[in-house]
């Protein structure tokens, strides 16, 4: 099942023109700052706001096409939306907020509850079903909002900044879980997301929007190596590494450790470390002193932004370092050249799966 | 008050001539409040222009209502200086409360016709029609004279009426009738006269109809009892019952 | 006495008002509650009994209570879609078609009846119509009493469903949207729902309103007892021969008034 759309529209100041391809078996996230336009390809996508040109296609079924006259609305698309306040009906409890899309879809009662009790329990929700939703937690609203989108079994989920109503805790909380449903889930998948950090963590791909359209696609690693704008600089200010906690250290997927510098979590539990690129010092010769974190690494690449100068180094661990001119040039680093690289274990920043 | 009285009945004593100008009362001025039934609003503003023109330093003003309204309003203590009075009862009650000091006198009488829309479009003929329960008719409720000698009428002809509705004044009813939203309701002549051509009129017999008596008095609470007994010595005189009669009132 | 004693049991820390608030709001409450003591104080207690007892006072009540409650019913039929109306779309004249629903509320009572009389009466601009054709006549009845009625209340309900239907955040309807309900499934297990607190206060005041016309309703429906004579007009007709009547009256409906706005008292101040 795959996503095929070509988005063309003119909303105000904002000219959106993009393209996407999605296909069922990866979580793509839509990243970009504020006014690029994330919410509109998402109201686009859902039938909350038509296109003035281009096609939308799911699953081979054009849902908008404007030259030929086609529009499906909103009701009629296979689609579940999961909203940045979550916008769970006041009036109605858990249960019946769950079950609303099946019972608009014509399931009695009776069968579209049965169906919304056995979603609230596989989310741990179990008990929660009458509660109203002033009465949940963030972290529960959220689930149950996961819930009400999936109860219709839609081929295609939209979600818009899911954690953006949360705090650390609750984010904390979740984000493993939602990371889990998200890959079993059948259909395609869209995340808006703001934080780089959660972007990374829970997408398979990132696009960047800016100004209505893209400018960056691909991996999370390949983002992080590439600069493009001063966006993706700042979006992905961190260099982001998955791997296990062992004995004060993180075991990196792929090879290599980093020194932790505090008990960062359980002996064996799956964890992210970032490093500022701005943390990372670069020697030509091994440094004596305190960081712990000490390589030997090859320079494959480097870039000039503005004063700033962006390193890529190459080996175990690989790193983007951020360094001044001036430190290019005392150092002269050339691609392929060897250098040493420190970082403190203070600054290596670990978030747990 | 018991100047009051004295004073009044010396006023009284007075005589004017047969021209209905008052010999004394020269130089009158001031403001008179006049309480006067609904169905002598044309009468007494007819009588109180003239009153006015005659005595430049007058203003009169007219409260119209139903008797029993405005009889229940001054004995509440409501500041009138004259009451007029659509019938006897209603007079009496005022009266009998002390809220005058002297005996009212009965100034016109009236009687009761039978009023239809123009071109009578139901052919009403007479007080039997308002047994009929097709037709639309309306009465004065029963508190207001109007509706009581109405009731009365109809008793004498044997007639159940088949209401309508009850107005509460002779005004609210002729507007209706006028409207042509009622077919016939019973009002008193002078209002059939005061329509002009506007509403129509069928005539009920002198053997089931009832006279109305008009009573006028003046008032305790009056501000000038000499400036309320030249109006009511106005009204009674003959000019004041020319004027009367003129609108299609009968004499005392 | 501490502040808690002043200040709402929910808020203690919402503290004193000034003095002079509190001596205007006395003042005002005085104001207010004054005429209903003075109803009290002339009341014909030794008779009240056979005085309510009277044919009279039950048929006025019974048509009292039709005509409110059907005024009512009548003015949520048709005041809704109104309402809707009024806050979802726009057109040319809108404003002037607003103004023109609302003008009930301004107008004399009086007057409206006449207009009502002008449109729908026997001879009427519609009326005589509707009798010639289908020989229906809506002055004189209780049809009559309850048109009246809603005319002069139903503007009560629109404003308030207009207002709330506007103050509705659309994005819950969005979300159902998305979730495949259709536009009638939206409004009637989302919109409705969410603004059921002010439809039902709109709809409280409406009645309250219907409950105690007087002007439209003796213009436009006349007044007979048993068809037409709601509570306010027999009081006003009891008022010219019969004080104690009057009075009896005038308590019934203050009774009445006051039981419904005690029952209600929850409603009209609580939020969703």
């Amino acid at each position: 099942m795959t996503l095929h759309a070509d988005l063309r529209l003119t909303l105000g100041q904002l000219e959106l023109g993009i393209e996407l391809d999605l296909s069922a078996n990866e979580t793509v996230a839509l990243v970009g700052p504020n006014g690029a336009g994330k919410t509109t390809v998402l109201r686009c996508l859902a039938g909350l706001s038509p296109i003035d040109a281009g096609r939308i296609e799911l699953d081979g079924v054009v849902l908008d096409e404007p030259a030929v006259g086609t529009w499906v609305p909103a009701e009629r698309r296979s689609i579940g939306v999961v909203f940045q306040d979550y916008l769970l009906f006041p009036h109605l409890n858990a249960a019946e907020n769950v079950a609303f899309g099946l019972r608009s879809r014509g399931f009695s009662r009776h069968k579209a509850l049965e169906v919304s009790r056995a979603l609230l329990d596989d989310l741990a929700l179990a008990g929660y079903e009458r509660s109203k939703p002033r009465e949940l937690s963030g972290g529960q609203a959220q689930r149950v909002a996961l819930a009400r989108a999936l109860a219709t079994g839609p081929q295609l989920l939209l979600l818009d900044e899911p954690f953006a109503a949360l705090d650390a805790a609750a984010r904390h909380e979740i984000r493993a879980d939602f990371r889990r449903r998200l890959d079993s889930f059948e259909g395609v998948c869209l995340l808006v997301i703001h934080d780089p950090i959660e972007a990374l963590m829970l997408a398979d791909r990132l696009l960047v929007l800016e100004a209505g359209t893209v400018v960056q696609s691909g991996s999370p690693a390949e983002i992080t190596e590439h600069l493009s704008s001063p966006y993706v600089a700042r979006l992905v200010g961190a260099n982001l590494y998955r791997g296990r906690i062992r004995g004060g250290m993180l075991e990196v997927d792929g090879g290599g450790e980093l020194h932790l510098a505090q008990p960062s979590g359980p002996e064996g539990a799956e964890a992210f470390a970032t490093i500022r690129p701005q943390s990372i010092a670069l020697f030509r010769e091994r440094p004596d002193g305190t960081p712990r974190n000490v390589w030997l690494g090859t320079v494959t690449k480097y870039e000039h932004e503005r004063d700033r100068v962006r390193v890529t180094v190459g080996g175990t661990v690989p790193v983007v370092a951020e360094i001044t001119p001036a430190a290019l040039a005392e150092l002269q680093l050339q691609p392929g050249s060897e250098v040493w690289v420190a970082v403190k274990a203070t600054d290596v920043s670990v978030h747990p799966v | 008050m018991f100047a009051v009285v004295i004073a009044s009945a010396a006023l009284a004593g007075c005589g004017d001539d047969d021209n209905g100008r008052a010999t004394s009362g020269e130089g009158l001025s001031g403001t008179l409040t006049v309480f006067a039934a609904a169905s002598l609003t044309d009468a007494f503003g007819a009588l109180s222009d003239m009153f006015e023109e005659q005595h430049p330093g007058v203003n009169i003003e007219i409260n119209f209502a139903g008797s029993s309204s405005l009889a229940g309003s001054i004995l509440e203590g409501a500041p009138a200086d004259v009451f007029a009075s659509a019938d006897e009862a209603n007079m009496r009650k005022v009266v009998d409360a002390a809220e005058s000091p002297v005996k009212p006198k009965l100034f016109a009488r009236n009687l009761l016709e039978i009023a239809v829309p123009k071109g009578n479009p139901a052919e009403v003929t007479g007080l039997g029609n308002f047994a009929d329960p097709y037709l639309l008719i309306g009465l004065c409720s029963e508190g207001v004279p109007c509706g009581n000698l109405a009731r009365q009428a109809l008793d004498k002809a044997g007639v159940s009426p088949a209401l309508d509705t009850n107005e509460p004044d002779v005004r609210a009813l002729l507007t209706k009738i006028e409207a042509g939203e009622l077919d016939a309701g019973i009002v008193y002549r002078t209002d059939v006269a005061a329509a002009g051509g506007a509403v129509g009129g069928v005539s009920i017999p002198r053997e089931h109809n009832v006279v109305a008596t008009y009573w006028i008095v003046g008032l305790t609470s009056a501000n000038d009892a000499e400036l309320a007994t030249a109006f009511i010595d106005f009204v009674v005189s003959n000019a004041g019952l020319e004027i009367l009669n003129k609108l299609g009132f009968l004499g005392p | 006495m501490t502040r808690r004693d002043i200040g709402s049991s929910s808020n203690p820390t919402a503290g004193r008002p000034p003095r002079f608030i509190v001596v205007i709001a006395a003042a005002a409450a005085i104001f207010v509650v004054l005429p209903l003591f003075g109803l009290l104080w002339r009341a014909p207690w030794s008779d009240l009994w056979s005085l309510l007892g009277r044919d009279v006072v039950w048929d006025a009540l019974r048509l009292s209570l039709i005509t409110s409650v059907s005024a009512t019913a009548a003015s949520i039929l048709m005041g809704v879609p109104l309402a809707w109306v009024l806050a979802r779309t726009s057109f040319p004249g809108r404003s002037l078609l607003r103004a023109l629903v609302l003008l009930p509320m301004i107008l004399p009572p009086v007057v409206g009846g006449a207009a009502l009389l002008f449109a729908l009466g026997r001879r009427g601009l519609v009326g005589e119509w509707l009798y010639d054709t289908f020989g229906i006549l809506l002055p004189f009845s209780t049809a009559g009493a309850i048109v009246a009625a809603t005319f002069v209340a139903m503007p009560f309900l629109v404003i308030s469903v207009e207002a709330a239907l506007r103050s509705v955040d659309r994005r819950y309807e969005e979300a159902a949207v998305t979730l495949g309900a259709s536009r009638w499934t939206v409004f009637r297990r989302v919109t409705l729902p969410m603004i059921a607190p002010s439809m039902a206060a709109g709809a409280a005041l409406c009645w309250a309103r219907a409950l105690g016309e007087f002007g439209a309703t003796i213009t436009f429906a006349g007044n007979l007892q048993g068809r037409t004579q709601t509570m306010p007009l027999a009081v006003f007709l009891a008022l010219e021969n019969d004080r104690g009547a009057a009075i009896a009256l005038s308590l019934v409906l203050v009774a009445i008034s006051l039981a419904v706005l005690v029952a209600l008292r929850d409603r009209w101040f609580a939020t969703p």
